[in-house]
């Protein structure tokens, strides 16, 4: 059972890091088996060379037409983020999903998009969904976010989860280590203590009872 | 907490809050695995805090806080291996230290705002929205308008002004049509301690980005309050700095000291999304406050035009 949180304030991690050295580095003398290492999946996406920048990103015609469509506050507003995403899936299995969207909105049934073209891509965090510096790039979703929690249980003991938590309280797990107990872990994470921008808390430690 | 025998500071964050009390802080909180020994002292513009046998279990060095009163946490150890605190103040406030047992444990460190309510305190300030109604003003590469995203900025800006015991005319809350020549008027009648419209900039060259500070060269002071403005600015929403420069149309406004104020580039396409979000918005109006305060501090109340 969880007891309580830690959340854990790192230097700003860039695309040389490597996010296992990192969290062995923060945690290390922090986190005892039993613990759960929670880490913000966008850190992990940096460190792995996956924020873009938009000047590098040539935004087609479907792009900078179908930027238009996700809403003011939604991700995939700019034509260069739409373009990313694109290039993640495919423009034909994009397209698929766009149709889908479309589809089901005439029956007002919402999330068809991310069905259809990949649930990866609601990990895209546009511009300003980052903390600062890289507020100006594109930052995609982990890869592989499975073998990098596995390596961060290897290398500290604990167990690991990526996550993507948000303010409105929503809270995905990307990937665990086995031992994680998903539906406590949710409980805790709900209030966003990785923070944003001004926090820089992309660790936190989840303290077993057993270690108290 | 057998892996967690030694104290470790683990991360350090600060807040401005209202008790229920009434107080108005700035609260520094720094966390920790346990409790450790600690005492403070007082700096000449700032107090220490130093922790004995405690390991700090993040980056040393400065952390900027810049919320008008406090300027920075400077954490690290010293030579005698004690964690060292310094919290460095902008102005003069009374402080009051107290530790919150449990986990983490919480080292908090509550500094009273009420100085700059002295400096705001009464001031009248116009904080104008540019544009309005059929006016859309600049247009971003998607579909934002300078119209709608500078109405969030300024009423925040009102919000916090008003904490701050400022007399605070904003001169539009909706989508309405209002000409320079009015916006002015409301000022010049209200005898206005401060003029400060909120724009954003414009330009055919989509790669064009910052934010930059418009004075009233009739109206020496108004380049200083541009400047502050601007300094504040900058610090708080981490754009390029496209500096001050004289507004022709400002000179309207005669002596009142008056700044118009080009938050980001609407036109630019990664500050139009930063533009949609709410942190912005916020951040905005936090530098453009830090940059009256300074204003308000240097210039006390002699520039009331009589």
């Amino acid at each position: 059972m969880i007891a309580g949180r830690l959340p854990v304030r790192t230097h700003i991690i860039t695309e040389h890091d490597d996010i296992v050295d990192v969290v062995k580095k923060y945690t290390g003398e922090i986190a005892c088996p039993g613990d759960i290492i929670a880490v913000a999946e966008s850190v992990v996406a940096i460190s792995q060379g996956r924020a873009i920048r938009p000047e590098t990103v040539r935004p087609g015609l479907i792009a900078r037409f179908l930027c238009h469509f996700p809403g003011k506050e939604g991700s995939l507003a700019a034509p260069p983020s739409m373009q990313a995403a694109m290039r993640e899936v495919g423009t034909l299995r994009f397209l698929l999903g766009v149709a889908a969207a479309g589809l089901g909105r005439l029956v007002g049934r919402r999330g068809d998009f991310y069905r259809v073209a990949g649930r990866h891509l609601a990990l895209i965090d546009d511009f300003a969904g980052t903390m600062w510096p890289y507020d100006r790039h594109i930052v995609l979703g982990p890869k592989d976010p499975q073998k990098v929690v596995e390596r961060i249980k290897e290398a500290t003991g604990a167990e690991a989860v990526i996550t993507d938590v948000n303010d409105l309280g929503k809270v995905d797990i990307l990937a665990a280590t086995e031992g994680v107990e998903q539906e406590a872990l949710v409980r805790y994470l709900k209030d966003n203590p990785h923070g944003n921008d001004d926090q820089q808390t992309p660790i936190v430690v989840l303290v077993s009872d057993r270690n108290f | 907490m057998s892996g967690r025998k030694v104290p470790r500071i683990t991360n350090l964050w600060s807040k401005v809050e209202d008790e229920e009390n009434g107080a108005w802080l700035s609260k520094v909180t720094i966390e920790s695995t346990k409790a450790y020994a600690y005492e403070a002292t007082s700096l000449e513009n700032g107090i220490m805090i130093k922790g004995k046998g405690v390991v700090i279990n993040m980056p040393e060095g400065i952390i900027g806080v810049h919320d008008g009163l406090l300027r920075e946490v400077n954490i690290k150890h010293d030579d005698n291996d004690y964690a060292t605190m310094e919290i460095i103040q902008e102005y003069p406030a009374e402080f009051r230290l107290a530790a919150v047992e449990g986990f983490p444990f919480r080292l908090e460190a509550a500094f009273d705002r009420s100085y700059l309510r002295g400096l705001l305190g009464g001031k009248k300030i116009v904080v104008d929205p540019g544009h309005g109604g059929s006016d859309k003003g600049g247009k971003g590469p998607v579909s934002l308008l300078e119209k709608n995203v500078v109405v969030p900025i300024a009423k925040n800006l009102e919000e916090t002004l008003l904490r701050a015991g400022a007399d605070v005319l904003l001169t539009r809350r909706t989508d309405q049509d209002l000409s320079r020549e009015e916006r002015y008027n409301l000022a010049v009648q209200a005898g206005a301690d401060a003029y400060v419209g909120i724009h954003t900039h414009a330009s055919a060259d989509s790669s064009v980005g910052g934010a930059a500070s418009l004075y009233n060269p009739f109206n020496q002071q108004s380049v200083t309050l541009a400047r502050f403005i601007q300094e504040g600015l900058v610090q708080k929403i981490k754009v390029a700095d496209r500096g001050i420069t004289s507004l022709p149309e400002l000179s309207a406004l005669g002596e009142i000291p008056a700044v118009e104020v080009e938050v980001v580039a609407i036109t630019n396409l990664v500050e139009e999304v930063f533009l949609r979000g709410l942190t912005i918005q916020e951040r905005a109006a936090e530098g453009i406050f830090n940059g009256l305060i300074k204003y308000f501090a240097l210039n006390g109340c002699t520039l009331k035009v009589s």
